[in-house]
């Protein structure tokens, strides 16, 4: 791919066409400009057009007479000053790079380089509310697909020099910008090192979403949780980047990916900083119990129905037993057929165009399920339960993939072999959860190691002061 | 490697004795209570070499407490198997012995999960799981007060003298071997933390003997297993029995507690074998499982087990620096 630029203005175009093998974006305009003969390269929908015509053809058309092509590069160079990013390149490489990322690239004959001209003009979504992180009083900008937009949202955040914003290219064949943001007085070096590293590890024709480099900077043992994390909220990314964090913006991709990531962020949101703290800390620990619910609910009733029915009081255990007598099917078959059930509706939910989600709804709920429950196939207690467990989930909705799976996994347990089961299947993910751990970072901290000062914003939620008093950054956590 | 912390030591060691004072066999008195914070008092004394800085591991100490591990892993094994009897677990009553095996096999696979995981995780998974376990501990003991028959205390006796009381808490002990690995990679004061330690210990066999002593002292001669038995006749509630929830505290504790002593063991074996550190934990779990075959019907509570503690936390500490001391003399002697 690299090669130097050839010097032969006829030459050139050919071997550009050849190179891209004539595709139909590419636009070459040949002119003629200070008795000069030019070339403007483009790619068509990633500039703007009119721009090109005002900012380039223009004044380039009306340029006097010069001597050489030297003469005219250091004239448009130098004194034209036609956009404020212009690059200069000697190669190929660099000239289908700039071209792709939305540059016209100026050659000339007789002249070995060309010169590049940010005039980037494609189609993109412009700033929506982002879609998965729900929030009352905090602003409602998500990022952009378009990385500058989004490395644009964080400035507008955080007008400090301290902030560093890195760009890089990865993917061999979508030379995706990547784009490394950090606090520099705050992030820990050694932080800093092990990512750029992995970041050079990145092997991969194409990285079309944040989950292509996510393998990269985790740990490659397995884990059910992850220990990076992804936020769509620009004012998400600036607290975490104030507390030390890295985060990674993926060009085309409206997540920014947040390393290290700590288990009890998933029940934090930016929300619980605007509500009084006695509110906050109230809606975070109706937070864990959504969380446990969502896990245990389902496996625990089954449990407890089918091993444990002495933990019941005897009006309970009536109604329990009344309602499972008309029911056909075994508890946990009926268990888990209605979570599949549910994981079925939600996929084609998501999967589904926008204007038939409702018809999904109203199928799955008013249909299927009192159906369902009408013919005596469910019982109503298993389907409150799942529902509950379900509607749990969605209050922590980053954890909702091992959530998932985990509730499957422990309905199994309980069924086979009651409390017992679950508290055997507690153990070993407890310690999957303990043994998460990325850059030294402790996936459970501050909970384990015990980090006290760490709890004015894990099991409660302490005043704006006291926690800008600490001056906490994550290195606290370090192991 | 990163260190434990203070608290993650304590855990670790606490789940291992706490599990060891559910499986406790045989009566309990005031003189047991007695007898057994006596033991600890006097354990306090045997950790201080171990606190001023002597175990430094050289490969046959290693293999020792390697050993030691392992066979303390087996006797948590067998309190288990033993004392399981008492707890009701699905399918353990009814698959009979298949079915203890069954249950036996999935401890094993979890505990092997642990120490595959390493020292670290399993100290972290300590902390939250022994924080968990004395917060359903303490509902249980609540509920016992309200069952408690204070003249228990005078009605209960272990028909044991003191000393034989602290062999006894001495024997069951075995947790404290733990620490010749875990202090050296521990953060903090190593004073600090085996006094926090110790005293945690101090405070939950009294209250696991007290609560103990109260409910089932007028029964005591017929209990086997007084804290099971203590924890089967709390009920807070008229119409509703919560022992399953004394079961899954004790199926964590024993989960854990076999684990860390797997995950020890792994540790001392991948240390001394770099080669087989993948698989050392799991090495050391397979020769746990042959030494609870071997140590089935062996009593626990012996002067061979007490003195087996003592000279993992005392004795082998102690001569290990002695011999490290008179090795560097004659080395100096040498030089010179």
């Amino acid at each position: 791919m690299k090669g130097e630029l050839i010097p032969e203005l006829k030459r050139n175009i050919e071997e550009i066409k050849r190179r891209t093998g004539g595709s139909s974006d590419v636009l070459i305009n040949e002119f003629v400009a200070g008795g000069v003969h030019c070339a403007l390269i483009c790619c068509e929908g990633m500039v703007s057009t009119s721009v090109i015509t005002e900012l380039i053809f223009e004044p380039i058309t009306s340029i006097p007479q010069k001597k050489s092509s030297h003469e005219l590069f250091h004239y448009i160079s130098e004194e034209l000053l036609l956009s404020t990013d212009r690059p200069e390149v000697t190669d190929y490489e660099s000239l289908f790079r700039l071209l792709y990322s939305g540059f016209a690239v100026l050659t000339a004959e007789g002249i070995g380089f060309a010169l590049g001209f940010g005039v980037q003009g494609y189609a993109s979504r412009g700033i929506q509310e982002p879609s998965g992180e729900g929030n009352v009083m905090g602003a409602h900008e998500g990022f952009a697909e378009t990385i500058r937009t989004s490395m644009s949202q964080i400035r507008r955040r955080l007008k400090s020099p301290e902030l560093v914003m890195e760009l890089t290219q990865k993917g061999e064949k979508s030379r995706t910008d990547l784009c490394l943001c950090y606090m520099k007085d705050r992030v820990p070096k050694e932080l800093l090192r092990r990512i750029r590293s992995s970041l050079d590890g990145i092997k991969l024709e194409a990285i079309l979403t944040t989950g292509y480099i996510r393998p990269f900077v985790e740990s490659s043992r397995f884990e059910l949780f992850s220990s990076t994390g992804t936020t769509e909220r620009p004012d998400v990314l600036c607290s975490k980047l104030i507390e030390g964090r890295v985060g990674i913006l993926v060009d085309g991709v409206p997540f920014a990916v947040v390393i290290p990531r700590l288990f009890c962020e998933s029940f934090q949101t930016l929300d619980d900083y605007a509500y009084k703290p006695y509110y906050a800390t109230f809606i975070r620990w109706i937070k864990y119990l959504a969380f446990l619910l969502a896990v245990l609910l389902p496996a625990v009733y089954t449990a407890i129905v089918m091993h444990h029915p002495e933990l019941l009081n005897s009006t309970l255990l009536m109604i329990l037993v009344e309602s499972e007598r008309q029911a056909p099917l075994s508890i946990i078959t009926e268990a888990v057929g209605v979570l599949l059930m549910y994981e079925v509706i939600r996929e084609a939910g998501i999967r589904l165009p926008k204007p038939m989600g409702g018809a999904v709804s109203i199928v799955s709920g008013l249909i299927i399920g009192d159906a369902a429950v009408k013919s005596g196939l469910i019982s109503t207690p298993l389907l409150t339960v799942t529902a509950l467990a379900v509607m749990s989930g969605l209050c922590v909705p980053e954890l909702n993939p091992p959530v998932t799976i985990l509730r499957f996994a422990f309905l199994a347990a309980g069924g086979a072999l009651g409390l017992f089961g679950i508290s055997l299947l507690a153990c070993a993910v407890l310690v999957n959860i303990c043994a998460t751990e990325d850059y030294g970072f402790p996936y459970t901290a501050p909970l384990s190691p015990f980090i006290r000062s760490g709890m004015g914003d894990t099991a409660i939620r302490s005043s704006i002061e006291k926690m800008q008093e600490r001056g906490f950054t994550v290195e606290e956590y370090h192991e | 490697m990163n260190k434990l912390t203070g608290k993650q030591l304590g855990a670790m060691l606490l789940i291992s004795d706490a599990f060891a004072l559910f499986c406790f066999r045989g009566a309990m008195s005031l003189g047991t209570l007695a007898g057994l914070c006596a033991g600890i008092i006097l354990q306090f004394l045997l950790t201080l070499p171990l606190i001023y800085g002597c175990g430094r591991m050289g490969n046959a100490v290693k293999i020792f407490f390697s050993l030691f591990y392992i066979l303390w892993g087996g006797m948590l094994f067998n309190m288990q198997w033993e004392t399981s009897r008492e707890i009701h677990i699905p399918y353990e009553d009814s698959g009979g012995t298949a079915g203890k095996l069954l249950i036996s096999g999935l401890i094993a696979l979890v505990c092997m999960y642990i120490s595959s995981s390493g020292i670290k995780a399993a100290g972290r998974a300590s902390l939250i799981a022994a924080a968990a376990g004395g917060l359903c501990l303490l509902l249980a003991a609540v509920s016992a007060v309200r069952d408690a028959d204070w003249e228990n205390l005078k009605r209960a006796g272990s028909g044991r003298t003191i000393s034989a009381e602290i062999i006894r808490g001495l024997s069951m002990s075995g947790a404290l071997g733990g620490m010749a690995v875990l202090l050296p990679i521990t953060k903090g004061s190593r004073l600090r933390n085996v006094t926090g330690y110790l005293s945690a210990k101090l405070i939950l066999t009294a209250a696991v003997v007290l609560v103990s002593v109260l409910v089932t002292g007028g029964i005591m001669e017929i209990t086997e297993y007084p804290a099971v038995r203590a924890a089967q006749l709390s009920q807070p509630f008229p119409v509703q029995r919560i022992d399953p929830l004394f079961m899954i505290v004790f199926t964590v504790y024993a989960v854990f507690s076999v684990g860390i002593q797997a995950a020890m063991s792994g540790y001392i074996i991948g240390g001394i074998f770099p080669s087989a550190e993948k698989y050392a934990g799991a090495v050391s779990l397979v020769l746990m499982t042959g030494a609870a075959l071997l140590l089935s019907g062996v009593s626990g509570y012996s002067s061979i087990t007490a003195a087996a503690v003592a000279a993992a936390v005392f004795a082998v500490p102690v001569i290990s620096c002695a011999w490290k001391a008179v090795r560097e003399r004659c080395l100096n002697g040498y030089r010179q």
